[in-house]
């Protein structure tokens, strides 16, 4: 197994790892932040926690999921540290996106970083609620909330648009 | 409503597939910069050197290159207006010029709007709000004054500033603008705050009519700029108060909000006294 060949020092092992996740937690961590170089920051901060944290790490759980885990608790922190995200406040300014802003940085661009957070793991990684609320370690009544606010918040925001139109 | 959620949940779905993926050069570069961790046995703590670092020096050195149109510091979060956009600020300062030259003499004059050719014309705070992209733009006009507007799709604002003398004067310049939308007559489609705080000013905050708060976008340059939605403004709720701190966490300076109806017909938000 490539984790268990990763903690007995295999640099391989540790590459080929990187070379396995990171795309999918980059594109997680660039979903979340909306800008190239946070996503590049949050993705190497996540795989140093990994290799600091392997020996900790349990065979029986699947990598993806605590990778994910340190990558979406690390995208929070930069969205709080940058300044953008005023907790129980949702403003329009979590994260300016980058230039070539895409229909879906356009859409949860709006949402409280929670939420976000949320939207991206069910709808971009694909996990169940129950699933999100394990790996974040949520209970999940509040991932549902979390979902069912956010698209309540971009139907208002859909139909914000329409009316400008 | 539910076939609502279906649609936006399926533009989820589809819109995540089509963001971009990790590059190549970038994924290499991440890559080796975590090649010292891959070569430990076992585990331990790499903190290796902070990437950030040559990421800031390389927008400062931007920043530099670009010609800020005022120098507070190292340029974060700013970018050079896309050449097309830039062009179109060109076009509206010669037009705006052009129209002042024509006016008779004892008729007050407008700054000259158009750009200095050494100046680059930046934006700061790019970002998309209801759907449409927003930013504040920067130039220095050839008096040296800084000129300065939001742009957003289908508009833009500009005036021309003594930039440096209004904050000696006062560490917040902040003004408001609102934009109505064609199907709503009644509520504002958006309002924003823009403008300038001083170097010291390290945070911002916006209240409003309800005493909720909203961290406020501030760069390195000094430049502020918030988007309030429409769907905020339509539960009439409006930003009254911009409230500045220093580096030590100190409220230093306020500046009110006072924004009318956009009609005489349509509602005006109940103040709430907040806490202090």
């Amino acid at each position: 197994m490539l984790v268990a060949r990763a903690r007995r020092g295999s640099s391989d092992a540790l590459g080929e790892l990187f070379d396995r996740h990171a795309p999918a937690a980059w594109r997680a961590a660039y979903a979340v932040c909306g800008r190239r170089a946070l996503a590049d920051e949050i993705v190497q901060d996540a795989f140093e926690r990994v290799l600091g944290k392997l020996t900790q790490y349990d065979d029986r759980r699947a990598f993806g999921p605590w990778l994910h885990r340190i990558v979406m608790n690390r995208a929070l922190d930069v969205l709080r540290r940058e300044g953008r995200y005023v907790s129980g406040v949702t403003t329009a300014q979590c994260a300016p996106p980058d230039e070539d802003v895409s229909e879906f940085l356009g859409l949860v661009g709006v949402l409280d970083p929670e939420r976000r957070v949320a939207v991206v793991m069910r709808y971009g990684l694909g996990y169940a609620p129950a699933q999100i609320a394990e790996i974040l370690g949520t209970p999940v009544g509040t991932v549902h909330s979390r979902l069912a606010r956010a698209l309540e918040d971009l139907r208002t925001q859909t139909e914000a648009t329409l009316y400008g139109r | 409503m539910g076939d609502d959620a279906s649609d936006i949940e399926r533009d989820l779905r589809r819109g995540y597939l089509e963001l971009p993926v990790l590059e190549p050069a970038s994924h290499a570069r991440l890559r080796q910069a975590l090649a010292h961790g891959f070569g430990t046995r076992g585990a331990r703590t790499t903190r290796r050197p902070r990437r950030s670092l040559p990421i800031a020096a390389a927008v400062a050195a931007l920043g530099v290159l670009a010609g800020s149109a005022f120098g507070f510091g190292p340029i974060d979060a700013i970018r050079k207006l896309d050449p097309h956009e830039a062009a179109v600020i060109r076009n509206i300062g010669r037009t705006f010029d052009q129209d002042a030259e024509k006016r008779p003499g004892n008729v007050p004059r407008s700054p000259r709007f158009a750009p200095d050719r050494t100046s680059a014309i930046l934006a700061h705070h790019q970002q998309i709000v209801d759907g449409v992209r927003w930013s504040f733009i920067t130039y220095r006009n050839a008096d040296g004054l800084t000129c300065a507007g939001v742009r957003f799709s289908g508009g833009q604002g500009l005036s021309c500033y003594p930039l440096r003398q209004m904050l000696a004067a006062h560490p917040l310049s902040a003004t408001f603008g609102g934009r109505q939308l064609s199907s709503d007559y009644y509520h504002w489609g958006q309002v924003w705050i823009e403008g300038f705080a001083a170097p010291s000013i390290r945070k911002l905050t916006l209240r409003f009519t309800d005493c909720s708060t909203a961290s406020v976008p501030l760069d390195r340059s000094g430049v502020l700029l918030y988007v309030v939605d429409h769907g905020r403004l339509r539960r009439l709720i409006w930003p009254t108060q911009l409230r500045a701190y220093d580096a030590r966490g100190r409220l230093v300076a306020t500046q009110s909000i006072h924004i009318g109806t956009p009609n005489a017909l349509a509602p005006h938000p109940k103040r709430r006294t907040c806490r202090r």
